[in-house]
């Protein structure tokens, strides 16, 4: 339920690992390459993962979000390498008796992967090339 | 004992490499491995807000360090 990969993937596909018995509600977060940054156009991302502690990280959230809220599955997808702008950067999908625990659980694991993920953005704009450093455990 | 070092994103390009290894005193801590570091690239002095793990786990600085680590440093984070 884990993914760290080049690729694109499918919503479709990903739905159907995800779905089991008791589930009524599936909230569903989608991570895109947005086209502009602080007033400059971004043609595209570079995205670079230290990818062993990014797995184990990522794994680490998941249990962590199902245990906490209850939810009775998560499964997080995250691209790396060269993305275009509108292109997809990630996906997470949280299925759970009811709406509450499900969104709750969903936004617990995007901003646990914005401070603790081993993951970097490089944009890619017409005025140069400019890592994207945001956030961190100790910062 | 050797330790090993990872480089990420912009600290990689600001330092020119992806890894290298260091030898350091037995009982050395991450403060210790982090003064060679700084001594040794001119780069990474005074910035802010570097990460650091050791076998994949966040470390503070007071953490020992051990024969074959793989320690990593890298800069704020941009995932999701």
């Amino acid at each position: 339920m884990i993914e760290l990969r080049r690729e694109d993937f499918s919503i479709d596909e990903a739905l159907g690992r995800l779905l089991k018995g008791g589930m009524g509600a599936v909230v569903i977060f989608l991570g895109v390459v947005r086209d502009e940054s602080k007033g400059k156009a971004v043609e595209r991302v570079e995205i670079e993962a230290y990818d062993e502690m990014a797995m184990r990280q990522l794994e680490a959230i998941r249990r962590e979000a199902m245990e906490r809220f209850g939810v009775k599955e998560a499964l997080i997808i995250h691209r790396h390498g060269s993305l275009k702008a509108s292109e997809r950067i990630m996906m997470i999908a949280v299925g759970a008796a009811h709406r509450v625990e499900a969104f709750d659980a969903c936004r617990y694991i995007i901003e646990s992967i914005k401070v603790r993920v081993p993951i970097w953005k490089k944009e890619i704009t017409p005025e140069g090339e400019f890592w994207v450093e945001e956030a961190g455990r100790q910062g | 004992m050797r330790i090993r070092i990872r480089y990420y994103a912009s600290l990689r390009e600001l330092i020119g490499t992806s890894s290298e290894e260091l030898d350091l005193e037995e009982g050395s801590r991450v403060g210790d491995l982090m003064r060679v570091i700084m001594g040794l690239h001119e780069a990474l002095k005074g910035l802010k807000g570097i990460l650091i793990a050791v076998n994949g786990e966040y470390v503070e600085m007071d953490e020992e360090l051990r024969e074959g680590d793989l320690v990593a440093l890298f800069p704020p984070l941009s995932g999701g």
